[in-house]
């Protein structure tokens, strides 16, 4: 397998600001990649390192095995979803999806013809002379992607491009993106900040806090088997017990994760009280306090609730209390 | 003073407001066409149209008109290019010293037309450079900067940063993003602000004084005639004539950018 | 498809080339773009008006009448002279009443336009104030000698009112008045007022469009009278956008030399003692010395203004 992306040591700092952090990391060609983190963990700025619109303070970022911290971003085999799509005003769709190609001296018709093509692929045909003004939230974002993919990128950078669209279509979008890029076989590098769209739609995801990087893994792996407790918090919300209640539990001193669907009313099991229930539809969450530690459960529907206030028993499987490294978040 | 209709009192007050400031630029178009040629007599004894005529043949009238139409056209190409350059620099990056740049770009106007007057005729004396064409366009230009520089980098603010990212991440080097993004995006902006400083430097007479010498711009030959009057109705059409030529670009910059921002507070 | 040009790693001729260059060095394109235009105000203007600065401190020989280049502060002393000081004292005094006024007939004027006109109204308010703004300086001016020219406009409306006794008993008040208006105070304060009112009026137009109508109406809601509302509500509001018509006011009073050569007095201003010393008396330290006042007192203001946040509603 082919690295597409590779990360050696990379930081990008502004001032004392370290907004990335001797990063490494490498993309697999072909691979769906996300990187997940709230905002200001330096997936972005990692993302636009890649692009070529930062640059390294230190360290090297090599696309297919070539160093680029020389190559401007006009000339890397990547192309970007912009946030903001930022399609060109004065030009219609067809121009805008057209634009590498013109700026490559592809002749008018043949980049009238990929454009148009482009278009179809989007689902977008019949668009091409609107100006992007005229067009929708979710028709600007399919425009863009067609901009983008029109050149025939090795890799396809896409900066939260679902974050302005409503929910509804937003997880259209992560389908028709997952199918597009299963189609293409193109590397996708895909930045979020929403856990259940990276853990939805990548093959690995590379979780950020505070410009490093902290676990690169498969969706599976990241929710059950979090490696810190910032991971552990952030992907699906998981209780994470101090060391000090850990080591009474099991004797290991350490971090643990346990999801909250794990843990369940249970006769005999560890005394905790309820501090609050919410009911959020197909299951109830209980706020808990046990052993002056907070701790959330998932009930599903159908079964008794506890009355708030009330002392309950709470319990969980063995291997559902996951020991946790020391790296902290 | 909640509803929507505005107290009768404040309607007057606004009409007369905007009477107060068109009333005297109308009176100008009344007295272009009277036969009285001794004084400011009103109401007018009688209306003509010989003196568009005499105006028409004066070679003077016609020379000052040439030479403002010049230094206007030069002095507005001038600002333009460092206007637009001082706006993409102050824009788009944070400087050392960028509110210093911001600062000196306003002070020419922002000063009395008068020092920056008097500031250039004594540095040309120290120089010892004789006046010349290019002597009114120096001053003309430093402050036609400002107008091109507010319309630009307004439009700048308002691009979004964005843009020039795509078009690189597309493909395009500086100079095809210039080209093909950033001034079909400022170009309107551009076209308004130039038609702005094209009108101020067409129209301005207090730093002109002390850089032309012994030549007459149009301004210059109209304050002779208002300071020492010999051609009254002559200068009676040239005042018409000098409001419509410049209410053109006005106009012009008001419909380029309307809507988008104001071209408002930018003084003279 | 072939890949497209964007795909190849090396540049591909010296535009390119250069292109990398400000893409590497970011600070260099910073300081292209800077340098043409920093060159430009940097030497041609600031070097023209420390020049200018310079002669202040120079001094004129009294007997040959040539400068004397040896740095002195007897220049700026002369302007402490009873005669000098009228000269400034009057400009300020003028600057000052133009600038109040402007306020004042200004104010509705703006707060219409902001407040109440919609659709082609405000569209048609704004061309109103921009068109006086951008049209000639010196057909304003002129206009305004047609006008009160003795046998004006003005003087055939008093006429034809019966009220010719009213204007000359004004004429005949010390200070505002003297022989016909195109030469007496009031004549120079009324050309002045209309030449530099628009600019008063679009800064106060640009604060007042940024006061939600809900506020005022949240002050009437709290059992404010309009009066009320308008004293501790908009005003305070609108101040930032009066200061900043004032800068404009005060300071192209403070430096004009035309207006009052034209229409007024032969009592002379700031500008017009400047324009006469660099000119028929040859005294340009003094004229330069003149200059400096205006700067300085623009300086001032201009502060002042600052820490009241003016510079917001420019």
């Amino acid at each position: 397998m082919t690295t597409a992306i590779a990360f050696r040591r990379v930081s990008r700092h502004y001032g004392e600001v370290r907004a990335v952090d001797a990063v490494d990391l490498e993309v697999t060609e072909g691979e769906f990649f996300a990187m997940l983190g709230p905002s200001g963990s330096g997936k972005t700025t990692c993302l636009r390192l890649v692009a070529g619109f930062e640059r390294p303070t230190a360290g090297e970022i090599e696309i297919f095995g070539q160093p680029c911290s020389k190559v401007p971003p006009y000339r890397r085999p990547v192309n970007t979803v912009f946030q903001d799509y930022a399609l060109f005003p004065h030009l219609n769709v067809r121009d805008n999806v057209a634009y590498g190609l013109m700026i490559a001296r592809v002749g008018k018709a043949e980049r009238h013809r990929a454009a148009e093509q482009a278009l179809e692929m989007v689902a977008l045909p019949g668009y091409a002379d609107r100006k992007p003004s005229a067009l929708s939230g979710g028709q600007r974002q399919r425009v863009a992607l067609a901009r983008a993919l029109v050149n025939k990128p090795k890799v396809l950078l896409l900066d939260e491009p679902l974050g302005a669209l409503d929910l509804k279509l937003r997880e259209q979008m992560q389908v028709e993106l997952k199918s597009l890029q299963r189609q293409l076989g193109i590397t996708f590098i895909f930045v979020t900040h929403d856990q259940g769209e990276a853990l939805s739609m990548a093959d690995r995801v590379a979780v950020f806090n505070e410009g490093r990087i902290q676990q690169v893994g498969r969706p599976e792996d990241i929710y059950d088997r979090p490696e810190t407790p910032f991971v552990a918090d952030f992907v699906g919300s998981s209780n994470v017990l101090p060391p000090e209640i850990v080591e009474r539990l099991t004797g290991h001193r350490a971090h643990a994760s346990l999801r909250p669907e794990a843990v369940r009313l249970q006769p005999g099991g560890h005394d905790a009280q309820v501090v609050e229930l919410a009911f959020l539809g197909a299951v109830t969450r209980l706020t808990l306090k046990m052993e002056g530690q907070a701790l959330t459960a998932l009930v599903p529907k159908g079964q008794a609730l506890p009355e708030k206030g009330s002392t309950v028993q709470i319990g969980w499987d063995n291997d559902a209390l996951h020991l946790m490294g020391s790296r902290d978040g | 003073m909640h509803s929507d209709r505005a107290p009768l009192g404040l309607k007057i007050a606004a009409a007369a407001g905007l009477l107060f400031m068109h009333l005297p630029i109308l009176l100008i178009f009344v007295y272009a066409f009277t036969t009285e040629d001794k004084s400011y007599q009103w109401p007018p004894p009688g209306y003509t149209l010989k003196w568009f005529g005499v105006t028409w043949a004066r070679p003077d009238v016609w020379e000052a008109l040439s030479l403002s139409l010049r230094v206007a056209a030069i002095s507005t190409l001038i600002a333009l290019v460092l206007g637009t350059l001082c706006a993409a620099a102050v824009a788009r990056t944070r400087f050392f010293g960028r509110e210093t740049i911001s600062l000196l770009v306003i002070l020419p106007i922002a000063l009395p037309g008068i020092i920056t007057g008097i500031s250039l005729r004594s540095a040309f004396n120290l120089g010892d450079i004789p006046f010349s064409f290019w002597t009114i366009v120096l001053g003309h230009a430093t402050f036609c900067v400002v107008v091109v520089y507010n319309n630009a980098v307004a439009r700048f603010r308002r691009t979004s940063g964005s843009l020039v990212e795509a078009s690189m991440d597309l493909g395009a080097n500086a100079f095809q993003t210039f080209r093909f993004v950033i001034l079909p995006n400022i170009a309107t902006a551009l076209l308004a602000g130039g038609m702005l400083a094209f009108a101020l430097s067409f129209d301005e007479v207090i730093v002109t004084t002390f850089t032309a010498g012994q030549q007459q711009t149009l301004p210059i030959w109209m304050l002779e005639e208002l300071v020492r009057p010999r051609q009254r109705p002559v200068t009676n059409v040239v005042a018409m004539v000098v409001v419509l030529v410049t209410f053109l670009p006005i106009l012009g910059a008001y419909y380029l950018t309307r809507g988008t921002e104001s071209v408002a507070g930018q003084g003279k | 498809m072939a890949e497209t040009a964007a795909h190849h790693p090396a540049p591909r001729g010296p535009v390119d080339r250069l292109s990398d260059l400000l893409w590497r060095r970011q600070g260099l394109l910073v300081l292209l773009l800077i340098l043409p235009p920093a060159l430009w105000l940097g030497v041609i203007y600031l070097g023209s008006l420390f020049a200018l600065l310079a002669q202040s401190f120079f001094s004129i020989d009294e007997f040959s009448g040539l400068i004397n280049y040896e740095f002195t502060l007897r220049t700026y002393g002369e302007l402490f002279r009873a005669a000098n000081l009228d000269i400034i004292l009057r400009t300020v005094l003028m600057a000052a009443s133009v600038t109040i006024a402007a306020a004042v007939i200004g104010f509705p004027v703006a707060y219409y336009a902001a407040r109440y006109a919609r659709g082609r109204w405000k569209a048609l308010f704004y061309l109103g104030v921009m068109l006086p703004l951008w049209s000639s300086y010196l057909v304003k001016v002129y206009s305004w000698k047609l006008i009160l020219a003795k046998e004006g406009i003005l003087s055939w409306l008093f006429e034809t009112l019966h009220l010719t006794w009213l204007l000359e008993a004004y004429l005949s008040l010390p200070v505002v008045g003297g022989n016909s208006l195109s030469v007496s105070w009031t004549g120079t304060f009324l050309v002045f007022l209309y030449v530099w009112l628009p600019f008063m009026i679009l800064p106060i137009q640009a604060a007042l469009e940024r006061v939600p109508p809900s506020m005022l109406e949240a002050s009437g809601d709290l059992g404010a009278r309009p009066g009320q509302t308008f004293r501790h509500v908009l005003l305070p509001l609108a101040l930032p956008g009066i200061v900043a018509g004032s800068i404009f006011t005060f300071s192209l009073t403070l430096g004009d030399y035309i207006i009052p050569q034209i229409v007024g007095t032969s009592a002379r201003m700031i500008g017009q003692a400047v324009y006469q010393f660099q000119g028929t008396a040859g005294n340009i330290p003094l004229a330069a010395a003149f200059a400096v006042v205006p700067i300085v007192i623009m300086g001032v203001y201009l502060y002042v203004a600052r820490r009241m946040g003016a510079f917001d509603a420019l």
